[in-house]
């Protein structure tokens, strides 16, 4: 392809790759300071500017983080929620899309319109948490994954993606004397690893972010997953770090954190996991998306 | 090249809206400072009380019951293990009640207060910030979600002083009480909206600056510490931090008379707020001329809730605006201690509003509650005895002390001064004796605050530097004795209308829209441009409503 090497084109290579270099600075930016002050001194943490370069490092907000039992309950209870959440959420998931995905299921349509409602249209909080209450899932561990392990935005996905598989793949497997069970696990869901790894990913940020149901339902602190300990320490200011044992230790050293510093330790603690998983899925992710919206 | 040229356009458009978002006009919204978890300002003496003891119950032969307590931070009032500890079983022994907490947040009490209403699952005891401002109380009320407190509540001396008050007693629903207030104090002469203005009096006397008389005097000071670098190492001093939007207004700096967000009624009987009215532009334009120098910090439109005081006691601005309670003081001089090697009592100082002719000073006084306790319909006659009796001693010096303190006798005892005396050993992490909270966990979390807030005996707290309280009891006996008081019908805050309530208005923003406005508008401009958007957003409709309503009611 001939390369336009005009002066206009390239004031507009200019201009587009300067307001995209500007845009990903004002994303990445305001993280780049929470990461640095998490690693900030007490003193540093005080003036609670915005730095451009580290002036202190220190590990000692993420020791106080660490030694904070209430911190490692809830990060043990939001991986809890991301392993069997995930886990079901993927089963319900590809059992859903792939019913809903074959052509000769009587009443398929009706169903997928049934379940495409509930995704717009829902009774309101008051009934739905009166629900969940009666089937006992006050302070129960499930009600942060059970009542939303199938997300109906990602079963359409998926069942998209698996239409968009030939019907061959299918008619060569039953001729072999597979049934619908063994062609869906042996056949349809290798094939479509990407979607699987969106999907998962989707749920896995939802779970690991779970926090509304967790505030509604939950009263006992060692069930408070780690999104909505952050929302208490940060937005609220109703939890404070608890665990006196390691303020003691840290003072005994001569070591003294700061709140800030401690909060934003704990933002850190609670992004990096999503963000290390990420970019192993990241090329599924593009692809994955793309595939599963092509059919729709 | 279509692509890029398409490109471009979103840029341009993305352009324009980012040029206009940072244009400052008069209809932008500033970004709201979080809402303070303030401290109640209002305060307590109970010598008078002290006297007094509550009859001591004997349930021995009474079984014990159980009801459920939604408040801030309750869980932390309770061991996980369901160990108890010695005040709560105090608490079980002499009242024969236990407590099952349901912890909630300051941000989503609300929330989560009418979603369990609606579900018929409202806690026995309830918690909450500021429901009579709302329609809830009426609401809750007429549906029978609460009840009212009992009838002859004289029973309970203390929640029946309290609840007398014409603060709450505005707010009675067909006579009856709904709830009990807290942080309420029955001595007005303490409770002047204790707010002001806490300066640098070393900065100001190493400058030759005589106390500032005049709000150009402050200007003066504040330039002056601007220019002189404080602090010695070149980093950036403003002259005045303010603690929250909120304080701009609400008679810290009363110089310039009534500008809170409240109902008056002028003596035509027209209704108005004062901050929306001409009257408020004086100190308006003070503002607007001291933030447009550059005077103010800028960052307490969004500085965090408690930061103030730590950047304060760091050197950041010379003059703090804040409430100056003594547990308030004690907030501010805790920083000092810990971040700074400053004398607290050398360096600082509460200077008094500065006086314009023609303009008298107005200070709030009045009984007053920062929060409510409500119970659930579901309460019976008897439960609800029993939780008042229980509520009365908590709402007694005696209880107050306790919950505070811990056990009279052994932890605390009163002095022949009418003060209170701490007997346990001292925490080496404040240099002060322990609180009730560091040695009984019920103390600790929301239970200690549940009925009375510890600002009730803070001018008697012997955990508070006997200095700072003289500094606040100095500072609010000036004001009685110079200032006027800034007139209040309670009843005025039990109205409640839809074109009120509808009103998305607040003074406190509006104030800080206008201060940041920083185009070349003069003030009078300013203030008509803002007056025009105000009566557009429904001012003048929440005024016209309030007066007839007012009238109708014959106030």
């Amino acid at each position: 392809m001939k390369q336009d090497k005009s002066f206009g084109n390239s004031l507009a290579n200019f201009i587009i790759y300067s307001f995209l270099i500007l845009f990903g600075i004002s994303i990445l930016f305001p993280f780049y300071n929470m990461v640095l002050l998490s690693f900030a001194s007490f003193e540093d943490s005080m003036r609670q500017g915005l730095y451009l370069w580290p002036h202190s490092f220190t590990f000692d907000n993420y020791r106080r983080v660490f030694m904070d039992a209430q911190v490692m309950s809830s990060i043990r209870v939001a991986t809890l929620n991301v392993l069997f959440g995930t886990s079901l959420a993927m089963v319900l998931t590809i059992f859903a899309s792939y019913v809903l995905s074959r052509k000769n299921l009587p009443g398929r349509r009706g169903m997928f319109y049934f379940i495409i409602f509930t995704m717009y249209f829902s009774a309101g909080l008051i009934p739905w948490f009166m629900v969940l209450r009666a089937l006992g899932f006050v302070d129960s561990f499930w009600v942060m994954t059970v009542p939303n392990a199938m997300s109906v935005f990602n079963m359409i996905l998926m069942r998209n993606y698996f239409l968009s598989l030939p019907d061959s793949l299918e008619e060569s497997a039953r001729l072999d004397g597979a049934g619908e069970f063994v062609i869906m696990w042996r056949i349809i869901v290798p094939l479509s690893a990407p979607i699987m790894a969106t999907v998962a990913l989707f749920y896995a940020v939802g779970f690991w972010n779970q926090w509304w149901n967790a505030m509604l339902f939950i009263q006992d602190v060692n069930l408070i997953p780690l999104a909505l300990l952050l929302r208490r320490l940060v937005i609220d200011n109703s939890i404070q770090f608890g665990d006196a044992m390691g303020v003691a230790q840290l003072a005994q050293e001569g070591i003294r954190v700061h709140s800030r510093a401690l909060e934003l330790a704990t933002v850190t603690v609670a992004t990096i996991p999503i963000l290390c998983v990420y970019p192993f899925l990241q090329k599924y992710f593009t692809k994955g998306i793309m595939l599963g919206a092509i059919k729709a | 090249m279509k692509t890029k040229r398409f490109a471009l356009l979103a840029i341009l458009v993305l352009a324009l809206i980012f040029i206009a978002a940072c244009r400052q006009n008069e209809t932008s919204t500033p970004e709201e400072a979080p809402t303070p978890t303030a401290a109640p300002e209002d305060t307590q003496t109970p010598e008078d009380n002290q006297d007094e003891e509550i009859e001591e119950q004997q349930p021995e032969d009474r079984e014990i019951i159980t009801v459920s307590v939604m408040n801030w931070g309750v869980a932390n009032s309770f061991s996980d293990d369901g160990e108890i500890c010695e005040l709560y079983q105090y608490v079980i022994d002499h009242f024969g009640i236990m407590f099952e907490p349901i912890d909630v947040g300051w941000d989503n009490h609300v929330e989560l207060a009418h979603l369990w209403a609606a579900a018929n699952t409202l806690p026995d005891i309830i918690g909450a910030a500021d429901f009579v401002a709302t329609p809830t109380l009426s609401s809750w009320a007429e549906a029978g979600i609460i009840r009212p407190l009992p009838d002859n509540m004289e029973r309970f001396p203390y929640l029946y002083h309290m609840v007398r008050q014409p603060s709450v007693t505005a707010f009675d629903i067909d006579g009856q009480t709904f709830f009990i207030p807290r942080g309420n104090d029955p001595y007005p002469e303490y409770t002047a909206m204790a707010r002001g203005i806490i300066n640098r009096r070393d900065w100001r006397e190493s400058l030759g600056i005589p106390i500032p008389q005049t709000p150009e005097d402050f200007m003066d000071m504040w330039r002056a510490f601007m220019e002189n670098d404080m602090m010695g190492d070149g980093s950036i001093v403003f002259g005045v931090l303010p603690d929250s939007t909120g304080i701009l207004n609400d008679q810290a700096f009363a110089t310039f008379g009534d500008t809170r967000h409240a109902w008056v009624q002028m003596p035509n009987g027209d209704m108005v707020i004062p901050g929306f009215e001409r009257s408020a532009l004086p100190l308006m334009s003070f503002w607007r001329d001291a933030f447009q120098e550059g005077l103010v910090d800028p960052d307490f439109i969004t500085n965090p809730s408690g930061v103030s005081q730590e950047l304060f006691a760091l050197g950041r601005a010379g003059t703090l605006i804040r409430q100056i309670a003594p547990l308030h003081l004690r907030l501010v001089y805790d920083r000092f201690v810990e971040l700074t090697d400053i004398d607290f009592f050398e360096a600082v100082e509460i200077l008094m509003p500065p006086t314009v002719p023609g303009i008298t000073p107005q200070f709030l006084r009045g009984t007053g509650f920062w929060s409510e306790t409500y119970f659930s319909s579901r309460l019976d006659d008897y439960t609800m005895d029993r939780v008042m009796e229980y509520f009365n001693w908590a709402a007694s010096p005696t209880g107050i002390a306790t919950l505070q303190f811990g056990f009279e006798g052994r932890d605390w005892q009163w002095s022949a001064e009418g003060m209170i005396e701490q007997l346990t050993d001292i925490n080496p992490d404040t240099n002060m004796p322990f609180r009730a909270n560091a040695m009984y966990t019920f103390a600790a979390g929301g239970m200690g605050n549940l009925v009375m807030w510890g600002g009730a005996i803070e001018y008697v707290d012997p955990s508070i530097d006997p200095r700072l309280i003289n500094m606040a009891r100095e500072f609010l006996d000036n004001l009685l004795e110079n200032y006027e008081f800034t007139p209040v019908d309670n009843r005025l805050r039990a109205i409640n209308l839809d074109e009120v309530n509808e009103m998305p208005l607040r003074v406190s923003e509006e104030f800080v829209a206008f201060m940041t406005n920083s185009t070349a508008t003069s003030h009078e401009e300013l203030w008509e441009q803002f007056h025009s958007r105000w009566v557009a957003n429904g001012l003048q409709r929440a005024y016209d409503a309030m007066t007839a309503e007012v009238a109708a009611r014959g106030y």
